[in-house]
Order: structure tokens, then C-alpha cells, then sequence
């Protein structure tokens, strides 16, 4: 991976961040919270729990250190070598087709009405 | 064993899926032991079958609240973890007798976010947020309102757990398992006491000179109007704001001290909470805690100026924080060597784990092998932990 975090190596695994994880809130498990994302990266191990992350960016917010792990441009960096779960093929051909996430319009309707 | 576990707290509630084993091979401190299995119990009778099974096929168990544990306290090679994170619900709150009943695995935080919307608090605030009930009663953590208030003790109105030999308990005597670290039972669920946030006024004491500090500490010692008594290195006190001196924080329960506008006591207890975010942002990364008698509270001091290491505590009590640079791990041994030295403990604060193991002195020892023998009998509950059993 060329994603190199200069922050997630300044995290000292204190857990702070799991406290505001609306994921970990919903599955209250260690391998869904942001502090597991902060180990992998520290070892530069990229796994599919990178795509278990909202975006909120709860978790800088309460880091004592202000660590930022940017899931995002991990996420690229895995999908372009070819890791994708298969949600997040489903949400990008959606977008493709329909210009939302959800492909709610049916294939007639032209997605400018969407927008209007 | 999986099936089996999961017969007992359904399938979604039992892992050996390899990103488990991974998130549970770590904690706070930097060592990594994979576990065999994780399983998270939801009600105290799946950890009673649990822990029976766990029995009958000899299989040791490592207690885990939120993973916090800087001394190695949660994790153990091939071992199976028993996680209390989905046990984490408010049972019963009742505001007329001020007890909140809750499940072990609620974290400090979260419990108190609840409680203050009924202007009621339970009144430890450790130094991590995310510790859990159980994890403070297993500890018996000081924190800076032990000064006031005593041990989590005299809070604790009854508690329920679930012995190394499966027999479950929910009594008023809780010396069993406060501060024991899981030796002797996993605890389930615990009535506690709770109280109104006390109305405080603070008072900021600076010093050139250590020995002037160490008097004053020692007078207001002696104050039973103190409600807490923080100290800060110069430099920790020069990021704050409060020059190149030592600081005295002190709040007291009357109007006593000098800043009493309800704001500016807020701004200087969040001022406060925030001296561990603040020493990690510059460059702090290993932590640990010593504890001293006030006599020694002087060479520790002067020590970690000495060596740069960043120091803050409760100087009341004798427990301090000490935040080491990430290149000076080696300075680590050293500085145990020197807590040594000069008849000081680690572990009070975080835990003996597998870590601070020789700081436990022979009483405490003896005390838990006697437990041990008592309660859990074929070690399988955080075997190696603290002491080494059979």
C-alpha cells in the first residue's frame, strides 16, 4: 500500500475513540471500532474493516492525540488494487446508473427529475 | 468449542473469525497475544455457563472490559476472551434513593453522560473515560475525587459476579473482587451510589521551589474541605497557561477558594481533564503510574524533570502520571528500577497485569492466592495475572 499515516503511529491504543464510533455503538465489537483501524494502520495492514467507518470523524475529535486516519484514501488505495466489498461495488455501480447509493429510479426515468 | 459457545450465547455472539482474534490480541499497553476465541455474554447467567464450560474443558479465560489495560491486563495467548462490551445497560436508576443499578460493562462516560441529565453523577472520573464499571471496580482506581470520597468502596452498594467455579454471587461484601483484578470472579452487574455534582471553588497555587509545594501539600492534606488536589510539572503548567512554576490545583467543596464563578471553575476542571490530551499531542506516548509517599513525591518529581518525562497527578494520594517520549522506552526500565528505589508501586492506578507483577507486595500476594484458592480454585479466570497461581 502507498498510504503511509505519519498520525496513526502516535496512537498509543487507548481506546478514547471507540467511546464516540457510531459503528462500534451499533456492533460493540473491538474489530469494528476506530482504535482496531488505528493498529492496522500503524502496521500497514489494510482489511475490509477500513469500509466499516461512517466518515464522521468522531473519532479525531475525541483522540486525545488528534490522530487522523484517513479511511479515505485508504478505501482508494484498496479499491484500485482491487479490494472492494461487495457493498460498496453495489453502491458505486448505483451511483453509475441511477445518481444515488440506493438505486431507487427506476431505468426509465431519467435521473435530472430526480434532482428537480 | 465454538458451537459450544455459541449454544450457550448464540452464534452472533461467539468468534474465531481471524479480525476478532486480531482486535482482541491488543490492548493499551504495545504487547500482542492472539486469543483462541472471543465471546461476548449478554446476561450473567451465558457467563455462568460460560465460565462452567470453560471449567469443564479447562479452558482459561481472560476477562476484558474495554481493553484499556496498560499492564497486559486483557489479553492472554490461546486463551479465550470473555468480553463484557454488550453487557453495558443502565438496569434500574432511582433518583429518590440516589443507586443506579448497571450492568459491568458501562463505561464511565457513558454512564455519567446519563446521569447528568438527571443532575446526578457518579463521582470517579479515572483518567481514560472509556474504562468500564467493572474494569474501576476490579481495579479499585484511585482518581483525583479518591482524595474526597475515599475508594469506589463506600459507592458500591451491592454487586453481582460470577466465580472461577461458575457459582454466582450478588452480595454486599464486595472484597472478593474490588480491586482483584478478575482473580477471583467476573463481576456482572453492580449497584452503585450516586450523588449531585459537588459545587466547587478552586484555588491555583504556583511554586518555584519543590519544597515549598511539598509543605503546602502537606497542609492542605490535612483539609477536609479539599475536594481534590492536582499537581503539574513546569511544564505541563507552562502549556496551560500558568508559567514556568509548579502548580497546585485545588478545589474545595465551600467557598473558599478564589475562583468561584461557576464558568471559571468549569473552564479550570475541563483545563484539567485535558492535561492528558494535551501532554499526548506533544509527542507523549507511554504512560505510567507511580505511587509514592509525599516524602518521595520530592525525588520523583525531580526526577522526571531530570529525565523530560511529563508528570501530573493526584499528589494528595500519592498517585501519579508519568508520559514518556516514544524514543525513551529504554528509560522505562529505568525509571521502574528507581520506583523501586525509593519504595514506590506501580499498578495502583492501572493495574499489577502481567506487567507490574513484582510490584505486589507479599500481603497483597498472599491475600490473592488465598482468594484464589477460595473462589477459583482451577485458575481459569485471568490466570497469570498479577500473581502466578498453581
Amino acid at each position: 500500500m502507498v498510504v503511509k499515516n505519519k498520525d496513526a503511529g502516535n496512537c498509543n491504543l487507548c481506546g478514547v475513540c471507540n467511546l464516540t464510533c457510531p459503528v462500534y455503538k451499533v456492533l460493540q465489537k473491538e474489530s469494528a471500532g476506530p482504535r482496531f483501524k488505528a493498529f492496522l494502520t500503524k502496521k500497514q495492514e489494510y482489511k475490509e474493516v477500513f469500509f466499516l467507518c461512517t466518515q464522521c470523524t468522531a473519532c479525531v475529535q475525541s483522540c486525545p492525540a488528534r490522530i487522523n486516519i484517513e479511511h479515505l484514501s485508504i478505501r482508494a488505495e484498496m479499491t484500485k488494487k482491487g479490494f472492494e466489498t461487495p457493498a460498496n461495488k453495489i453502491m458505486r455501480e448505483n451511483i453509475k446508473h441511477y445518481g444515488n447509493p440506493f438505486g431507487e429510479i427506476k431505468k426509465g426515468r431519467k435521473i435530472k427529475q430526480y434532482y428537480t | 468449542m465454538k458451537k459450544k459457545l455459541s449454544n450457550i450465547v448464540g452464534p452472533s455472539n461467539v468468534s474465531d473469525n481471524p479480525l476478532d482474534l486480531e482486535a482482541y490480541s491488543y490492548c493499551s499497553s504495545e504487547t500482542q497475544l492472539e486469543p483462541k476465541l472471543v465471546v461476548w455474554p449478554g446476561t450473567t447467567d451465558q457467563v455462568r455457563r460460560v465460565i462452567l464450560y470453560a471449567n469443564q474443558t479447562h479452558t482459561p479465560i481472560i476477562i476484558r472490559g474495554s481493553g484499556t489495560s496498560l499492564a497486559d491486563g486483557c489479553i492472554g495467548e490461546n486463551m479465550l476472551i470473555l468480553s463484557s462490551e454488550r453487557m453495558n445497560k443502565i438496569i434500574r436508576l432511582d433518583l429518590k434513593n440516589k443507586i443506579v443499578e448497571v450492568e459491568a460493562g458501562i463505561k464511565i462516560k457513558e454512564l455519567n453522560d446519563v446521569l447528568s441529565k438527571f443532575k446526578m453523577t457518579f463521582p470517579f472520573t479515572p483518567l481514560n473515560p472509556t474504562t468500564t464499571i467493572g474494569g474501576m471496580i476490579a481495579l479499585d482506581t484511585p482518581t483525583k475525587e479518591s482524595r474526597f470520597f475515599g475508594s469506589i468502596h463506600s459507592w458500591l452498594e451491592e454487586i453481582e459476579f460470577i466465580d472461577g467455579t461458575a457459582k454466582h454471587y450478588y452480595t454486599k461484601k464486595k472484597e472478593a473482587v474490588l480491586g482483584k483484578e478478575g482473580l477471583s470472579g467476573v463481576i456482572t452487574r453492580a449497584k452503585l451510589r450516586i450523588t449531585e455534582p459537588p459545587l466547587l471553588s478552586i484555588d491555583i497555587f504556583k511554586f518555584t521551589e519543590l519544597s515549598e509545594l511539598l509543605g503546602k501539600v502537606r497542609v492542605l492534606k490535612k483539609d477536609i474541605e479539599v475536594y481534590f488536589l492536582e499537581f503539574l510539572d513546569k511544564k505541563t503548567s507552562q502549556a496551560l497557561g500558568f508559567g514556568n512554576n509548579y502548580v497546585l490545583l485545588v478545589a474545595y467543596t465551600t467557598l473558599k477558594g478564589k475562583k468561584r464563578n461557576l464558568l471559571e471553575v468549569r473552564r479550570l476542571c475541563e483545563l484539567l481533564d485535558s492535561v492528558h490530551s494535551l501532554l499526548r499531542r506533544k509527542g507523549y506516548y507511554y504512560l505510567q503510574d507511580p505511587y509514592v509517599s509525599l516524602e518521595k513525591s520530592y525525588d520523583l518529581i525531580e526526577w522526571c524533570e531530570k529525565n523530560k518525562v511529563g508528570l501530573h497527578g493526584h499528589i494528595s494520594i500519592g498517585l501519579f502520571y508519568a508520559y514518556f517520549l516514544k524514543e525513551d522506552k529504554d528509560l522505562i526500565k529505568t525509571f521502574k528500577s528507581f520506583i523501586k528505589r525509593i519504595n514506590g508501586c506501580l499498578g495502583i492506578g492501572f493495574g499489577f497485569g502481567s506487567m507490574n507483577k513484582d510490584f505486589i507486595s507479599p500481603s497483597q500476594k498472599k491475600e490473592l492466592m488465598k482468594l484464589k484458592e477460595e473462589y477459583d480454585y482451577n485458575n481459569i479466570l485471568n490466570p497469570n495475572k498479577a500473581i502466578s497461581y498453581r
